[in-house]
């Protein structure tokens, strides 16, 4: 098989485009999306009767609070989702980034309908989403099997549609301790990355230090670790000796679930999207500006501004100018939208 | 234990459960109209889902500061059902503080309400209100003038009355000596500090000291990178007054003041405090008995009149 040379290039659900065109990228967003979860893993509370109430007034606390309502882990109205992104077009934002991997509903027609109808360009996700998600027959899949699928999304596309995935991931990784299935994905995503010179893009990447073995893998497959995002990222800038180590590796930190209304956890968490933002600004200043993206990270009904939350315009709208606020320069915090998320979603040469 | 004074009548202090502090159930605030366009008609619209977002960070709606007696009921009945007792309203006349819907409300829900006096610059009107027998507690707003704060000091020296005060732009320490020089007794004052003075520790450790209560409200709010201080620095302070023995002096609340607060247009609601923020308060090191008296004796001791001077 003939590997197309993407080098310098990013690709979206259109084709190639020369990354410059990108304009103002949301590195980590899912349109399409569904984690009611797998058949054979459901999630807790999925079998009571609240849970299968349609999101509304009536539940939205409950929602935010993380209650279990399937209603609110499905992304799947295009007429609504169109209505979400076009703000973020209205606001100065080019490009989407959904990294909604397999097993979650990943639906490339729909992105790139999505992409026609609203102006915008979507890149798609590959490879495989947190634990929780993986198919019933993980344990089975092998290292070549998967990094096949994952090179047939890129060279040849997704589920028969010729629509290619120009990044791998949101690959999951919870780590703590990392197990086997976790280590496979990363290999085939390591593999894949280098054949194909895809970036890539992680849900985390491992717990604390077990990033440093995630990214070992990657580096033993000959991956180029400066196209490699770790998402989920947002705090590193609070812990600085461990953001100097993983930084020095040339990976890129991705400050993401920003604006969100509720999560499965309710919202009082030690830290803030204002902490986040702050940690950011500790980065900035060792000179770390350089491998900072960001992302909403839309990934439950509630986000979205139908639904009482920010949807997809919360960065333009407050989270950068609160950090021009607390100091940051505006072209630091410009790049971190542009010239920054282009490199992160730029080929490599396929080796 | 004496009574405190609901707007129900009075009840003893023991009987009134889980309570939170510096709420408004039932009010109509004024909006000042915007000045752009976009921002006008938003101002006008009628609460709806999609317009929450904007409403949590603080873009101006009429409706959004009315709050209506249905939305307070289900509010009461949900609080209820987390073992909520008492609500203090600190809803001003001006707000459009309604005692008699206040009373109906609480005979529905069971949930206990004390009412604010109405602000006034003759301390007579606000002990002629105290001695009604259905209004518990004597506020300061921060914008009250010199007359204002000196005729509520006077009203609640007199009758024995609880005092909140909003301490705003002024150090609570100040305003607090203030109070106490005019008589008033430490603990019949609680002080509504300001988000800067949440950071300063050692002057909330002075007031605590000094035997005065410190009300944390506004929680709840579903924290943005606009939020200065969140819930759990809040909680981070309250635990380290804990640990210095100030947590007798500690009051909780949501700070209704908008509809999106209200769970039943998706906000936290009074709810959070006992079933979010106080297990918070645990998981940060502060035992049942010391988590749990910042809603219950803590709230009984500081709403029981003190004996009249």
């Amino acid at each position: 098989m003939t590997i197309e040379n993407l080098a310098g290039k990013a690709l979206t659900v259109e084709g190639p485009v020369d990354p410059a065109a990108l304009g103002e990228v949301s590195m980590h967003e899912h349109l399409f999306l569904d984690i009611t979860a797998p058949a054979h893993n459901p999630r807790p509370g999925y079998d009571l009767p609240e849970a299968h109430t349609p999101l509304t007034l009536e539940n939205l606390s409950a929602a935010r609070m993380g209650g279990a309502i399937i209603d609110n882990s499905l992304l799947g109205s295009f007429d609504e989702q169109l209505a979400e992104v076009l703000p973020f077009r209205y606001r100065g934002g080019s490009t989407l980034v959904d990294v909604s991997s397999i097993g979650l509903g990943r639906d490339a027609d729909a992105l790139r309908r999505l992409s026609r109808a609203s102006g915008l360009h979507v890149v798609m996700g590959a490879g495989w989403y947190e634990r929780n998600f993986h198919p019933a027959n993980m344990d089975e899949l092998t290292v070549e099997e998967m990094t096949e699928q994952i090179v047939t999304d890129i060279t040849v596309g997704v589920d028969g549609t010729g629509i290619r995935s120009g990044i791998i991931g949101e690959v999951g990784v919870e780590g703590n301790p990392l197990t086997d299935n976790e280590l496979k994905s990363v290999r085939a995503s390591g593999r894949a990355s280098r054949i194909t010179g895809a970036p890539i893009t992680f849900h985390r990447g491992g717990f604390g230090d077990e990033q440093h073995t995630v990214l070992d893998v990657l580096e033993d497959e000959g991956v180029d670790l400066r196209r490699v995002t770790m998402g989920h990222a947002g705090m590193v800038g609070l812990d600085m000796p461990f953001a100097r180590r993983l930084l020095a590796r040339g990976v890129f930190v991705e400050a993401d679930f920003l604006g969100t209304t509720g999560s499965p956890w309710g919202t009082l968490f030690p830290f803030t999207d204002r902490t986040v933002a702050f940690g950011l600004k500790n980065l900035v200043d060792e000179g770390f500006g350089e491998q900072i993206v960001l992302g909403h990270d839309v990934c439950q009904k509630i986000q979205l501004r139908r639904y009482g939350g920010h949807g997809y315009t919360y960065l333009h709208e407050h989270f950068l100018p609160a950090l021009v606020e607390i100091g940051i320069a505006p072209e630091t915090v410009s790049s971190f939208m542009t010239t920054n998320a282009h490199r992160a979603l730029t080929f490599g040469a396929p080796a | 234990m004496s009574d405190v004074v609901t707007v129900t009548g009075r009840v003893p202090a023991e009987q009134l459960g889980i309570g939170v502090v510096g709420e408004r159930l039932v009010a109509h605030q004024e909006v000042p109209r915007p000045e752009r366009a976009t921002d006008s008609w938003f101002c006008e619209q009628p609460v709806t889902m999609p317009m929450l977002g904007d409403l949590m960070m603080g873009r101006a709606n009429r409706d959004d500061a009315l709050l209506e007696p249905a939305h307070a009921r289900t509010e009461l009945e949900r609080f209820a059902t987390v073992g909520g007792g008492v609500v203090v309203d600190v809803t001003t006349a001006d707000e459009g503080r309604d005692l008699a819907e206040l009373a109906r409300l609480s005979a529905k829900t069971g949930v206990r309400i004390v009412a604010a006096a109405a602000a006034s610059t003759d301390p007579g009107d606000i002990v002629e209100e105290l001695r009604s027998g259905v209004v518990g507690l004597v506020t300061v707003s921060a914008a009250a003038g010199d007359d204002e704060r000196a005729a509520a000091y006077a009203a609640a020296v007199r009758t024995g009355a609880p005092l909140l005060t909003d301490a705003g732009d002024t150090d609570p320490v100040v305003l607090v000596i203030d109070a106490l020089e005019s008589g008033l007794r430490p603990e019949q004052i609680a002080v509504r500090p300001i988000a800067p003075s949440i950071a300063d520790r050692e002057a909330l450790r002075r007031l605590a000291a000094a035997g005065v209560y410190l009300l944390f409200d506004g929680l709840g709010r579903i924290p943005t990178v606009r939020t200065l201080v969140s819930d759990h620095e809040i909680a981070a302070t309250i635990a380290s007054l804990v640990a210095d023995e100030a947590g007798d002096r500690v009051l909780l609340g949501a700070g209704l003041s908008r509809k999106h607060a209200f769970t039943a247009f998706g906000g936290h609601g009074l709810p959070f405090v006992p079933a979010q923020f106080v297990p918070y308060l645990r998981m940060l090191g502060l035992t049942e008995g010391q988590a749990d008296r910042l809603i219950t004796t803590n709230v009984h001791e500081f709403l029981t009149w003190t004996e009249a001077a």
